[in-house]
C-alpha cells in the first residue's frame, strides 16, 4: 500500500508536468511564432463568412504585427450579434500592432494602415436596443489617456459609397482618412432621407497631449415640408480641444436654426462655449430669436438672451449644484417689454432635483395695450375686433419656485385690466409650469384663470339675413388637407400627450358680458370650466346670471335660465318665457348631442298645439287660419322630430311668423316671416345653416293669392288662380 | 357682370310681375371700396349683409368699426369659399391698409360619386341636375338632403347620408342605407279630433308593405287636402337600424269655413264664387260644400255632401249633390236643376289609387236654343271610374311623372230619348315621364288622350233633339286642341257625337336660370257622328309655349298652329292659362 501511493502520485504530476509544459509549448509558440496557430484559413473559418488573408509577424520581442486583408466582393452577417448588414467592399487592408503590457498583457499600440474602401453598406432593421443612460462626466475616460500615451496612428482611410440605414430610408456617404504625417483624421458624410438631408465634415488631429478640432461643420435641411411651410435649415459650427494632461475639455460652438416655427423667422446661438475639467463644468451661448412678419418700422426686433450654466464640483459626496443665468437685458417691440436677470440653482439630489430662484425676475409688460395695437395694426399680427380698441396694462412675471415632494413648480401671473367705452377684459391668470423632480423635464402646464370681468360685442347681426360664412365649410377639402391625411394613414397613432395643459377658467356671476342690440340689457355669464388636456375632457359649466330680454321686430321673449354644462358631453338647458294672449308660456329646451327637445307649458294650462299657436300667431288655435294652423301643425312636426334647434326656436318665438313648411322627407323647413311694410322674407331649410331669402309680397289677414283646381263643365279638375278670402272657424 | 348672390329668380319675377321692392337689381358689387377692392379682371361678387358686418365692420359700434386687413381678408376668404370661389387671390398691402381681391373661377360639381353602404339599386341619375352648380354651401346641404330623400323613397327609411366636397368639383356621398324597411305600426303624435280609421283612409299604404317615404307625404298631403286635418306628417322612428314605429303628428284646425274668390282658370273668365265649407262634418269626418259659382260661361249653386257612412269601410262614401245651373256656350244655352246620388270607395293597391262611383243623377234641363224652348227630364245612370299613379298625384301641383285616367259612363234609358238608348263614354288620359327621374326635372315628356262617343245599341246615330246638348262633344281649346279655338269644333251649331283627341307635349324645366321652361307640343283630333266612329278630316295642332313657376301660381301661354289638312284651314290660336298643368 505504502508503495502504490508515491507512484499514483508521480503519474499525476507527471500528468500535470506534461499538461503544463504542453501548454508552454504553445504559449511559446504562440509568441514566437503565432503564424503557425492563427492562419488565414481559420480566421475565415471563424469570421465566416468573411475571407481575409492574415499575417502576423513579429517586430519585435513583446510586439506582434497583424495584417488582414478582405477580399474583395459582397457580404451578408447574420444577426447574430445587432441588426444584419450586407455589404460590399471594394478593398479591405486592416494593419495593427498589439504589445504585451502589464497589466493588460496585450494591448492595441497602433493602427499602422487602416483602408477600407465599402461600395454598398446595407444595415437592416434589428431589434432596439435599450436607450443608454448618459452619466455626468467627472473626469477625462482612461482610453484618452492611453491613446495620448502610447497610441500611434497610420494612414487612414475608411469610406462608404452608399450606406443604407434603416431599411433604404437614409442614405449616408461616409469618407475618414488621414495620410499626413501627423495623426489628423478627416472625415466628411452625408446622409439623405424622404424627410432631411444632412451633411458634416471636419477635422480631428492629436497634438502631443491634445486632441483638436480645428474644424467641424454641420448643416441640417428639411426637405419637401408642405406648401406654404418654409423648410427648417439648421447650421452648425464646432471647434474645440481636449487636453490630456489637465482633463480640460474646451470647445466653442455657434449655430443658426432657421424656422424652426412658423412665427420665427430663426434661432441662433452665437459665441457659445463649453469648458469642462476636473473641477466642474461652465457653457454659455447667446441665443438670438428672430420672428416673422414687419412693423410699419421694418422688421421685428431680434430678441437677445445670455444664457449661461455653470456646475463646480465640491468635497462633499452630494451632487453638484448647477447654476443658471437667464439675462435678457430688454427687449421692447410693439409696447411689449422683457426684461429677465433670472439666476436659478438646480441641485440634483440622489432621488430628484430641486429648483431654486436665487435671484432676478422674468417679467413680460404690455403697460399700454392700445401701443401694442397701433405697432402691429398693419401687420400679419394684428389685434383683431372687437378687442382692437381696448386700452390698459397687462403683465406676466414669474413667482419663486416651489420643491414639492412629487413636482416642482414654476409659477407665472398674468394679468390683464383692459377697457373701452363699452367692453372689458379683466383677468387673472396664475399658471404653473410643472417639472419632474427627478431630472426637471417639464410634465404639465396648470392655468387658472379667473375673469372678473370680460364684456364684449356683438355686431348688429340681422336674424333673417344669410347666417355669415365664419369658418371653412368642412365638408370642403382641400388638397393639403387630404394630403396630410395620406401622410397621417401611414403613421402610427400618437401616443397620449406626455406633456397635458390644465385650464381651469372661473368667474363670479355675471363675469361674462354679450352686449348685442337684441339683448336686453345683456347676457351675463358666469363660467366655471376646466379642461384636462391630457385627456381632452372639458367639464363644468356656463351658467346665465340674469334674465335676458331678446326682443326684435317688436316682439319679445325672455330668457330665464341658461345653462351649458360639459359632463364632459355638452348638453345646453335654457327656459324662455313670453306673455302672448294673456297666457304665460314657457319653453323648457334640451339640447343634447345634436338633438333638441322643446317642452312647452302655458299658464293656464294649454295643449301644445295652442301654444304653439301664440307663439307664432300670437293667438289661440281657434282664432287663426286654416293655413296658419297649417304652419301650427308643421312646426309642432318640427319641433317633435327634433329638427329644430335651440336659435331657431328663438327666433320662431321672437319673429312674426306667415307660415312654416316642414319637409319630413329631408327633414328640413322653412318659414316665412312678416317684416314691416308688408315685405315677406322667406328662409329656407332652417335657420341653424340656412341662408336663401327670397321676396313676395303679402296681401293681408286672410287673403291669398293661390293655384286651385275648379271644376269645368265636365265636371274635370281644372287649374286656375283665384285671389281668395277666407275666414276658417 | 356677374351678380351670384341675388337670386336670379327675384330678378325674373321683378320683371315679370312688376314688384317694385324686389328691383334691388344687379349692379357693379363694391365690398368696401376704402379698404378692400375687387382685381382687374376679377368676378365681382355681392357680399352678404351680415358677412359684411365682419368684412368691412360695423360703423355702429366702435370695437366693430376697423376691422384689421388681416381679419377682413379671413372672413372674406371664408365668405368666397362659402359661394363656391374655392382658390381666391387675397393680396393684404398691410403699408397701404388695403385688401385687393381676385375671386378666382367659382367651382362647380364635376361628378357625384357614391360610397359607404350604398344600395345595390342605388341610381345617382336623379342627382345628376346638381352637376353643374356652384360647389357652395346650398348646393351640398340640397344634394345631402335629396339624396337622402332618395333613399327614403328606395326603402331604406332608417338611412343617413354624409357627404364631402373637393376643390375639383367632385362631390363624395357617404351613404349609410342600412336595411330595406317596411311600413311599422301608425302611432299618432298628437291625440287625433277623429277616428284612426279616418286617417287611415287617406294612406296609401299598409302595414308590413315596402317603405317609401314618398307615400307618407301623400298621405298627410291627402289630409291637407280634404281639410280633415291641417296639417299631417310622418315620422319613421328608428332604433337599431330598424323602423319601430311611423310617427302621425296631424293637427286639426278649424273645421268650417267661408271662402270668397275672384280669379280666371283658361276657359273662364273672370270667376268668382262664395263657398261654405265643412271638412269634419259627424263623427265619420265627412264633408259638405255649398258653393256659389259665377263666370261667364257658367253659373250654378251646388250643395255637395260627401259621406262616409261605415263605420266598418271608412274609404266607403255616399255621395249625394244639388245643382241649379245655366251654362252659356257658343253652341247652347241650358238651365238645368240636378240631384246626385252616388255611392263609391277609394282603393289603394300597389302605386295605384282608383276611385270607383257608381250612382245616378235626376236632371231638369231647359234648353233654349229653339223657339219654344225645351224641358227634358232625365234620369240617368252614371258610373265614375278615376285611377292614377300614386307619384301622379303627389306632384299634381308640378306634374312630372305618373298617369291619371277618368272614365265616365252615363246612360239614358230609350224611354227618355223618346227613341234608342243612348250610352256616353268618356275617358280622358294623362302619361307623364320624367327624364332619368331628375328630383327637378330637366326634361318632362307628356302625352294625353280624350276618346269620348255617344253610342245606341242599333247603331243608329243619336238624335241631338233628343239627348242634353252638354251630352255632344266639343273639341278645341287649351284641354285638347290647343291650335283651335275653345269649343269651336265641329264648326256646326251643335256638338259631335265622337270624338279623340291625342296631344304630346315636351317641356324643358331647368333649362334656364330663372323659371321659364320652353315646350313644344302636337295635338290631333277627331271628331265624329258618335258609335266610335270618326270622319275626316283630321285636326292638327302643332305649336310651341312656355311655363313658368311664379308665387302666384303656374302660367303657361302657347301659340298654336291649327291646321285641317283636307281643307287647308289655318288659324293661329293664343292662349294663356294661370294654374292648369298639362
Amino acid at each position: 500500500m505504502k508503495k502504490r501511493i508515491p507512484t499514483l502520485l508521480k503519474i499525476f504530476l507527471s500528468l500535470l508536468f506534461g499538461i503544463m509544459g504542453l501548454a508552454c509549448t504553445l504559449a511559446l509558440i504562440l509568441w514566437f511564432k503565432p503564424q503557425w496557430v492563427l492562419t488565414s484559413e481559420r480566421a475565415s473559418k471563424f469570421l465566416s463568412p468573411l475571407k481575409i488573408t492574415l499575417k502576423v509577424t513579429k517586430p519585435a520581442i513583446n510586439e506582434w504585427f497583424f495584417d488582414i486583408e478582405l477580399a474583395p466582393g459582397c457580404y451578408t452577417v447574420p444577426d447574430r450579434f445587432a441588426s444584419p448588414i450586407f455589404f460590399c467592399v471594394q478593398r479591405g487592408h486592416l494593419a495593427f500592432t498589439m504589445r504585451f503590457h502589464r497589466p493588460t498583457l496585450l494591448q492595441l499600440t497602433a493602427l499602422n494602415h487602416v483602408d477600407f474602401q465599402i461600395t454598398t453598406l446595407d444595415i437592416k432593421s434589428g431589434p432596439e436596443s435599450p436607450p443608454t443612460t448618459i452619466s455626468t462626466p467627472t473626469g477625462p475616460p482612461a482610453w484618452t489617456r492611453y491613446i495620448a500615451d502610447r497610441f500611434t496612428w497610420g494612414p487612414f482611410h475608411l469610406g462608404v459609397d452608399e450606406m443604407r440605414i434603416a431599411d433604404g430610408d437614409i442614405l449616408l456617404h461616409a469618407r475618414i482618412s488621414n495620410f499626413g504625417p501627423t495623426p489628423t483624421l478627416d472625415f466628411a458624410a452625408d446622409a439623405k432621407s424622404k424627410g432631411f438631408k444632412v451633411s458634416a465634415h471636419g477635422k480631428i488631429e492629436q497634438r502631443n497631449s491634445r486632441i483638436e478640432i480645428p474644424e467641424a461643420k454641420a448643416v441640417y435641411e428639411e426637405l419637401n415640408p408642405g406648401p406654404d411651410v418654409k423648410p427648417m435649415h439648421i447650421t452648425s459650427e464646432l471647434t474645440g480641444s481636449y487636453d490630456f494632461e489637465h482633463a480640460l475639455l474646451q470647445l466653442e460652438f455657434s449655430a443658426r436654426w432657421k424656422n424652426p416655427l412658423s412665427q420665427l423667422a430663426f434661432i441662433a446661438a452665437e459665441g457659445g462655449r463649453f469648458r469642462m475639467d476636473r473641477t466642474g463644468m461652465w457653457a454659455s451661448s447667446r441665443l438670438k430669436v428672430a420672428l416673422h412678419g414687419k412693423t410699419p418700422l421694418g422688421g421685428l426686433p431680434l430678441m437677445t438672451l445670455n444664457v449661461s450654466a455653470e456646475l463646480r464640483r465640491t468635497e462633499s459626496e452630494e451632487s453638484p449644484p448647477i447654476d443658471v443665468k437667464l439675462d435678457l437685458a430688454s427687449y421692447d417691440f410693439a409696447g411689449i417689454r422683457a426684461v429677465s436677470d433670472l439666476e436659478i440653482r438646480i441641485l440634483p439630489k440622489e432621488n430628484r432635483t430641486d429648483l431654486e430662484l436665487r435671484r432676478g425676475d422674468l417679467r413680460i409688460e404690455v403697460p399700454e395695450f392700445k401701443k401694442t395695437v397701433t405697432a402691429l395694426a398693419r401687420t400679419s399680427w394684428s389685434i383683431p375686433a372687437p378687442f382692437a380698441v381696448l386700452q390698459g396694462p397687462i403683465t406676466f412675471h414669474a413667482l419663486p419656485f416651489k420643491n414639492g415632494e412629487n413636482i416642482v413648480e414654476i409659477p407665472f401671473v398674468l394679468n390683464t385690466d383692459l377697457k373701452s367705452a363699452e367692453q372689458a377684459i379683466q383677468l387673472e391668470t396664475r399658471a404653473t409650469l410643472d417639472l419632474s423632480p427627478k431630472d426637471l423635464t417639464p410634465v404639465g402646464i396648470k392655468l387658472a384663470i379667473l375673469l372678473k370681468k370680460i364684456r364684449l360685442r356683438i355686431p348688429d347681426y340681422d336674424p333673417i339675413a344669410p347666417v355669415p360664412a365664419l369658418r371653412r365649410d368642412p365638408r370642403i377639402v382641400r388638397y393639403s388637407e387630404k394630403e396630410v391625411l395620406i401622410v397621417q394613414k401611414k403613421v402610427p397613432a400618437l401616443p397620449p400627450t406626455t406633456f397635458p395643459i390644465e385650464v381651469t377658467i372661473d368667474g363670479p356671476p355675471g363675469s361674462v358680458s354679450l352686449l348685442n342690440r337684441f339683448l336686453i340689457p345683456s347676457i351675463e355669464l358666469q363660467p366655471k370650466v376646466k379642461f384636462a388636456g391630457k385627456t381632452g375632457v372639458m367639464t363644468g359649466e356656463i351658467g346665465l346670471s340674469n334674465e335676458v330680454d331678446i326682443e326684435y321686430l317688436n316682439r319679445r321673449i325672455k330668457l330665464e335660465s341658461m345653462l351649458l354644462t360639459f359632463t364632459p358631453s355638452a348638453a345646453f338647458s335654457a327656459v324662455v318665457s313670453m306673455r302672448r294672449g294673456g297666457y304665460r308660456i314657457t319653453a323648457n329646451i334640451k339640447q343634447a348631442q345634436g338633438k333638441t327637445r322643446i317642452l312647452l307649458a302655458a299658464e293656464p294650462p294649454l295643449n301644445e298645439d295652442e301654444i304653439i299657436s301664440l307663439i307664432i300667431y300670437g293667438m289661440p288655435r281657434n282664432s287663426i287660419t286654416a293655413e296658419q294652423t297649417r304652419s301650427v301643425g308643421n312646426a309642432q312636426t318640427a319641433i317633435t322630430s327634433e329638427a329644430i334647434g335651440v336659435f331657431s326656436f328663438l327666433a320662431f318665438a321672437s319673429t312674426p311668423i306667415e307660415s312654416i313648411i316642414y319637409d319630413p322627407a329631408t327633414q328640413t323647413y322653412s318659414a316665412i316671416i312678416r317684416l314691416p311694410g308688408g315685405i315677406v322674407a322667406s328662409i329656407g331649410s332652417n335657420w341653424e345653416t340656412e341662408n336663401q331669402v327670397s321676396l313676395s309680397k303679402a296681401l293681408g289677414r286672410n287673403w291669398a293669392v293661390s293655384t286651385e283646381l275648379i271644376k269645368d263643365s265636365e265636371g274635370v279638375d281644372r287649374g286656375g288662380t283665384l285671389l281668395r278670402w277666407r275666414k276658417s272657424y | 357682370m356677374a351678380c351670384p348672390l341675388l337670386p336670379r329668380r327675384i330678378l325674373y319675377y321683378t320683371l315679370l310681375v312688376g314688384f317694385g321692392f324686389a328691383a334691388a337689381g344687379c349692379s357693379t358689387p363694391q365690398i368696401c371700396p376704402e379698404q378692400i377692392s375687387w382685381a382687374p379682371g376679377s368676378e365681382r361678387v355681392d357680399i352678404a349683409k351680415n358677412d359684411r358686418l365682419f368684412i368691412c365692420g360695423d360703423p355702429a359700434h366702435p370695437s366693430w368699426e376697423k376691422i384689421p386687413p388681416r381679419q377682413a381678408a379671413s372672413f372674406l376668404r371664408s365668405f368666397l369659399e362659402s359661394q363656391a370661389y374655392l382658390n381666391p387671390v387675397i393680396t393684404v398691402d398691410y403699408d397701404a391698409n388695403k385688401i385687393v381681391v381676385d375671386a378666382g373661377r367659382r367651382t362647380n360639381v364635376t361628378s357625384i360619386i357614391a360610397e359607404g353602404d350604398v344600395p345595390p339599386n342605388w341610381d345617382v341619375d336623379p342627382l345628376k341636375m346638381y352637376l353643374d352648380k356652384p360647389l357652395e354651401k346650398t348646393t351640398l346641404d340640397l344634394l345631402s338632403a335629396k339624396s337622402l330623400e332618395l333613399l327614403k323613397s328606395m326603402g331604406y327609411g332608417c338611412s343617413t347620408v354624409s357627404l364631402r366636397a373637393y376643390p375639383d368639383g367632385r362631390v363624395v356621398l357617404e351613404l349609410h342605407a342600412g336595411k330595406l324597411q317596411t311600413f311599422p305600426v301608425t302611432r299618432d303624435v298628437n291625440p287625433p279630433e277623429v277616428d284612426t280609421e279616418i286617417l287611415a283612409r287617406y294612406e296609401p299604404f299598409h302595414r308590413g308593405d315596402p317603405f317609401d317615404i314618398r307615400k307618407s307625404l301623400l298621405a298627410g298631403r291627402r289630409m291637407e287636402v280634404d281639410a280633415v286635418a291641417s296639417s299631417s306628417q310622418y315620422l319613421p322612428a328608428c332604433a337599431e337600424d330598424t323602423m319601430v314605429t311611423l310617427d302621425r303628428a296631424a293637427t286639426f284646425g278649424p273645421r268650417r269655413s267661408w271662402e270668397l274668390g275672384f280669379g280666371a282658370t283658361t276657359e273662364e273668365y273672370p270667376l268668382a264664387f262664395a263657398r261654405w265649407k265643412s271638412s269634419r262634418l259627424w263623427s265619420s269626418a265627412s264633408s259638405l260644400r255649398i258653393e256659389l259659382f259665377g263666370s261667364n260661361i257658367r253659373q250654378n249653386f251646388t250643395i255637395d255632401l260627401k259621406w262616409f257612412a261605415l263605420k266598418s269601410d271608412r274609404r266607403f262614401f255616399v255621395h249625394p249633390g244639388f245643382e241649379i245651373e245655366h251654362k252659356n256656350e257658343k253652341q247652347f244655352e241650358t238651365f238645368q236643376t240636378k240631384i246626385d246620388l252616388f255611392a263609391g270607395r277609394t282603393f289603394d293597391t300597389g302605386d295605384w289609387m282608383l276611385e270607383p262611383e257608381i250612382g245616378t243623377s235626376l236632371r231638369r234641363i231647359k234648353t233654349y236654343d229653339f223657339a219654344v224652348p225645351r224641358v227634358d227630364t232625365l234620369l240617368t245612370p252614371t258610373l265614375i271610374l278615376k285611377a292614377h299613379t300614386h307619384d301622379y298625384e303627389l306632384y299634381l301641383a308640378s306634374p312630372r311623372t305618373g298617369s291619371d285616367y277618368r272614365l265616365t259612363y252615363e246612360f239614358i234609358p230609350n224611354y227618355q230619348t223618346r227613341s234608342n238608348a243612348v250610352h256616353r263614354a268618356y275617358l280622358l288620359g294623362t302619361a307623364l315621364w320624367n327624364y332619368r327621374d331628375y328630383l327637378e326635372p330637366r326634361w318632362v315628356l307628356g302625352g294625353r288622350f280624350s276618346y269620348g262617343s255617344l253610342f245606341t245599341v242599333d247603331g243608329s246615330v243619336p238624335d241631338p233633339a233628343f239627348i242634353p246638348p252638354d251630352w255632344l262633344f266639343l273639341l278645341g281649346g287649351d284641354r285638347d286642341l290647343r291650335g283651335f279655338g275653345r269649343n269651336t269644333l265641329p264648326s256646326e251649331t251643335q256638338g259631335a257625337g265622337s270624338a279623340l283627341t291625342f296631344g304630346f307635349e315636351s317641356r324643358w324645366p331647368g333649362l334656364f336660370d330663372f323659371p321659364f321652361e320652353p315646350l313644344v307640343l302636337f295635338d290631333f283630333g277627331w271628331l265624329g257622328s258618335g258609335n266610335g266612329n270618326f270622319d275626316k278630316p283630321l285636326y292638327l295642332s302643332p305649336g310651341i309655349g312656355a311655363r313658368s313657376a311664379t308665387p302666384l301660381g303656374t302660367i303657361r301661354g302657347t301659340v298654336a298652329r291649327g291646321l285641317i289638312p283636307t281643307t287647308g284651314f289655318t288659324h293661329t290660336q293664343f292662349f294663356l292659362s294661370f294654374g292648369t298643368e298639362f
